[in-house]
C-alpha cells in the first residue's frame, strides 16, 4: 500500500494544471477564472516539483468544462500533450527500446502522473491490452479524466507509429460514447463500451522501436522516476525526504520547504525523523556530500562555486564539512579523482 | 572520405589546457563503447590504454578529457576496420542522446528557434565545433567553426557530428535530407562507395573549400515541429542555463564570456563590466581572449546576432526597439550590422521569416 491514494494527497504534478490553464488562456479564459475555488494562482503553480491533490486538479478541470462550454475539452487537452509533457515518465516511455519496454515503465510509474488510475497490460491472442483500474472511485469526473488519458495515449501513438496506426486500435470506455468523440475521429481509436477502460492494439506493435530509443537516456529516466516514487508515494517520510534531497534540481531545500512538498507540518516532520533515529540535518548533509563529490569529480567549478551550489554561505563552512565527511580537503579529493579520469594519451 | 585540407585550416590552437580539461559527457563515450561492443569488438580492446574504466563510463555525471576521448575513438576506429564507423555511430544517435540540449531542440517551436538554442548551448556538450547560422537570400547556412585543433581524430569526429546532425534533422523535419534540396559542404569528400552506402540519408556533398556547413531552404526555419512543447522547452532551457552557469564558472574564457552574455539582460554589458564580473582586469581579458584566437568585440557581435535574430523572429517589437535593446545607439548601426550577418535588412528578414512558410521549399 502506498500513500497518495486518496483525494487529498499531493500526487498530480502541477505542470498538468499549468498546461490546462494555458490551453484555456489561449481560448480567451483568464487564468484567475480557471483556477477559481482552488486557492491556486498562476504564480504558485510555477513552483518546481509542486504536486496537487486529485481534488484540486479535478476542480480545475471541472472549471474548464464549465467555462469553455466545450464537452471535448478533455480530449483536446490530452491530445495537446506531448511525450515531453509527462516529465521523466514521458522520457522513459519515449526512450524505451520497444513498445513492450515502454508499456512496462508506463505501468510501473503511472501513479506518479494520473494518481487515481492503476495500469496493467497483457498480451493475448495477437492482441495487447492496456487496462486502467480506478484506485478510488472517480464518480462524475470519470468521463473527463478518461478523455484526457485517451487523448494523451493517442498522442504518444501518433508520434511513435506511422500515420494511420491509430485506426488499428480500439478504446473501451465505461461511460457512453459522446457526440464530441466524433470530433476527433482519426486521431483517437474507435470506441466501444465495457466494464473498465482498456486500450487494444495489435501485439506486433510490442516489438516496435520507440521514437527516441536510447538505453542511456532510458536508464537515467528510470533512475529519476525511482527517486520520484520514493519522494511522492512512499509511506516512510524518511525515504521521501532522502529522495527529495537527492534530486539535484531541488537545491537542498530547508526543512520548511520539504515539509510543504510532503504536505505535512514542519513539526510533525521533525517528530517523524526523530522517531526514525535521524534528523533533517543529517539527511541533508549526506545528500550534500554526495552532490559535492559529483561536482568535484566531474565539473570544473572552483571550490567556492561548489560551496555556494551546495547552499553554503561561506566557503570555510564547506571546507570544514567536507573534511568531516571524507577526511580530505575538496582540492585533494578532486586531484585524486582527476588522476584516475584523465590519464590517457592518444 | 579522405582528410585533405584539414591541416591547412586548423585555427589558432587554444592550448593544451583544453585537451586536458574534463569536458566531454561520459554518456557519449559510453554510447560509443557500447556501439562497438554491439558490433562484436571486445570491450577491453576498445578501452585499452585509454585510462577509462567501466566504472568511470557508468557514472553519467562524469566528464572526460579530449585526450582520453581521442584515445577511445582512435581505438574503435582502428579495430572496427570500417571507414564509415563514425558516421554509422552518429546516425544512430537521437535527441535523447544529447541530454537536455536534445530535449530543448526537439521541443522548440520551430527549426529556427531550435538552431538558436543550439548555437547558444552546444558548448555544454563540448562539441569541438561551434555552429553559426547565417541567411543568404532563400538559403540558411549553418557553418561549423572548429573550436580547437583536433589532430588525427578529426575525421572521425566530423563523421560522428554529421551523422548526428542528419539523424536529428530527419527526426525534427520528418523527411530525409537526401530527398530535399539540401547540401553539405564538407572538408572530407566521400568516395563513391561511401555515397552509395548512405544514399538514402546523405544530402548532396560539396567539396568544402569554405569549411564545413549545411545549407538548406530558409523556409524550413519556420516549419512547425511535431514534438514542440512550450512548457517542456522552457524547462529544458532553464536546465541548460543552470548547467551553463555551473560549467562556465571554470571553463575556457571565451565560453565564460558567452555565459555572461547569455545571462545579461539587455543591453549587452561592456568589456569593462564583463571583466569585472569575471574578476579580471580589462587588459588581461583582451589579452587572454586574443590567446584563444578571438576578441571581446567578436564575442559581443556573436551574442548580438543571436539575440537580434531571436528577437526579430519571436517578438513583434519594432526594429528600433530591438536595435536599442541590443545596445545600438541608432537603428542605422543595427541595420548595417544585420545586413553583414544575414545579407538582408531586419525588416526584410522578419517579413521573410513570416512569409517563408507560404513560399514553399527552396527554388534555385
Amino acid at each position: 500500500m502506498t500513500a497518495g491514494l486518496d483525494f487529498d494527497a499531493p500526487v498530480i504534478p502541477a505542470t498538468y494544471v499549468q498546461r490546462g490553464v494555458e490551453l484555456l488562456d489561449a481560448r480567451g479564459i483568464a487564468p484567475a477564472r480557471a483556477l477559481e475555488r482552488t486557492g491556486l494562482t498562476l504564480e504558485s503553480l510555477a513552483r518546481p516539483a509542486l504536486r496537487l491533490s486529485l481534488r484540486v486538479t479535478a476542480q480545475v478541470f471541472a472549471n474548464a468544462m464549465m467555462l469553455s462550454g466545450d464537452p471535448a475539452i478533455g480530449l483536446a487537452f490530452g491530445l495537446s500533450l506531448q511525450p515531453t509533457s509527462h516529465g521523466w515518465v514521458g522520457m522513459a516511455v519515449a526512450t524505451a527500446a520497444t513498445m513492450r519496454e515502454a508499456l512496462d515503465v508506463a505501468v510501473r510509474f503511472a501513479l506518479l502522473r494520473v494518481g487515481a488510475l492503476r495500469l496493467s497490460w497483457i498480451e493475448h491472442d495477437g492482441r495487447a491490452t492496456l487496462r486502467f483500474d480506478e484506485m478510488i472511485s472517480l464518480g462524475p469526473l470519470r468521463p473527463l479524466l478518461f478523455d484526457i488519458v485517451l487523448g494523451a495515449f493517442s498522442r504518444v501513438v501518433e508520434l511513435s507509429f506511422p500515420p494511420g496506426a491509430i485506426a488499428e486500435m480500439t478504446a473501451v470506455i465505461v461511460d457512453p460514447v459522446q457526440p464530441h468523440h466524433a470530433q476527433f475521429a482519426g486521431r483517437i481509436p474507435r470506441l466501444s463500451r465495457g466494464p473498465r477502460m482498456e486500450l487494444w492494439f495489435p501485439a506486433h506493435w510490442l516489438d516496435q522501436a520507440m521514437p527516441l530509443h536510447d538505453a542511456f537516456a532510458h536508464r537515467e529516466a528510470v533512475d529519476r522516476l525511482e527517486s520520484e516514487t520514493l519522494a511522492v508515494l512512499s509511506q516512510d517520510p524518511v525515504d521521501r525526504i532522502r529522495a527529495l534531497l537527492a534530486m539535484p534540481d531541488h537545491r537542498f531545500p530547508s526543512l520548511d520547504v520539504v515539509a510543504r512538498l510532503l504536505g505535512m507540518s514542519s513539526r510533525s516532520l521533525r517528530r517523524h525523523l526523530r522517531a526514525a533515529g535521524t534528523s533533517f540535518q543529517a539527511l541533508r548533509d549526506r545528500a550534500r556530500h554526495a552532490h559535492a563529490t559529483t561536482l568535484l569529480a566531474s565539473s570544473m567549478l572552483p571550490i567556492g562555486e561548489i560551496a555556494s551550489a551546495l547552499g553554503y554561505a561561506r566557503v570555510t563552512g564547506f571546507l570544514r564539512a567536507f573534511r568531516r565527511w571524507s577526511g580530505l580537503s575538496p582540492a585533494v579529493y578532486r586531484s585524486r579523482m582527476r588522476r584516475v579520469g584523465a590519464r590517457a594519451v592518444p | 572520405m579522405d582528410t585533405r585540407k584539414s591541416e591547412a585550416r586548423a585555427p589558432a590552437v587554444v592550448g593544451a589546457r583544453d585537451l586536458d580539461a574534463p569536458l566531454v559527457p561520459s554518456t557519449y563515450v559510453a554510447r560509443w563503447v557500447d556501439f562497438l561492443v554491439g558490433r562484436g569488438l571486445p570491450r577491453a580492446a576498445v578501452l585499452a590504454g585509454t585510462g577509462l574504466t567501466r566504472e568511470l563510463l557508468e557514472n553519467p555525471l562524469s566528464r572526460f578529457t579530449f585526450r582520453s576521448v581521442g584515445a577511445v575513438l582512435w581505438n574503435g576506429a582502428t579495430l572496427a576496420g570500417d571507414p564509415a564507423i563514425g558516421f554509422e555511430f552518429g546516425l544512430q544517435l537521437n535527441a535523447a542522446s544529447h541530454g537536455w540540449l536534445g530535449i530543448a531542440l526537439i521541443t522548440a517551436p520551430s527549426l529556427g528557434d531550435a538552431i538558436i538554442v543550439g548555437e547558444r548551448y552546444m558548448n555544454l556538450r563540448s562539441y569541438p565545433w561551434q555552429v553559426r547560422m547565417r541567411i543568404e537570400g532563400d538559403v540558411a547556412i549553418m557553418q561549423f567553426e572548429e573550436a580547437f585543433s583536433l589532430g588525427p581524430i578529426r575525421p572521425i569526429l566530423l563523421h560522428i557530428f554529421f551523422g548526428g546532425i542528419i539523424a536529428l534533422a530527419e527526426f525534427m523535419m520528418e523527411e530525409p535530407l537526401s530527398r530535399t534540396d539540401h547540401e553539405f559542404t564538407s572538408e572530407f569528400v566521400p568516395d563513391p562507395a561511401f555515397v552509395a552506402r548512405f544514399r538514402d540519408r546523405l544530402p548532396r556533398i560539396r567539396d568544402g573549400i569554405g569549411g564545413n556547413a549545411v545549407r538548406f531552404a530558409r523556409a524550413w526555419l519556420d516549419k512547425p515541429m511535431r514534438w514542440s512543447d512550450p512548457v517542456a522547452h522552457r524547462e529544458a532551457v532553464a536546465m541548460l542555463d543552470e548547467q551553463q552557469r555551473m560549467l562556465l564558472a571554470g571553463g575556457p574564457l571565451p565560453d565564460r564570456v558567452r555565459g555572461v552574455f547569455t545571462e545579461a539582460l539587455s543591453p549587452l554589458p561592456s568589456a569593462a563590466a564583463v571583466a569585472a564580473q569575471l574578476g579580471m582586469s580589462l587588459r588581461s581579458l583582451s589579452r587572454r581572449l586574443q590567446e584563444h584566437g578571438t576578441s571581446f568585440q567578436a564575442l559581443r557581435d556573436e551574442a548580438r546576432r543571436i539575440r537580434g535574430l531571436r528577437l526579430l523572429q519571436s517578438t513583434a517589437e519594432p526594429v528600433e526597439a530591438i536595435a536599442a535593446a541590443l545596445g545600438y545607439a541608432n537603428a542605422a548601426g543595427f541595420h548595417r550590422a544585420f545586413r553583414r550577418w544575414t545579407g538582408v535588412s531586419p525588416g526584410d528578414y522578419r517579413d521573410g521569416a513570416r512569409s517563408a512558410e507560404a513560399d514553399g521549399p527552396l527554388r534555385r
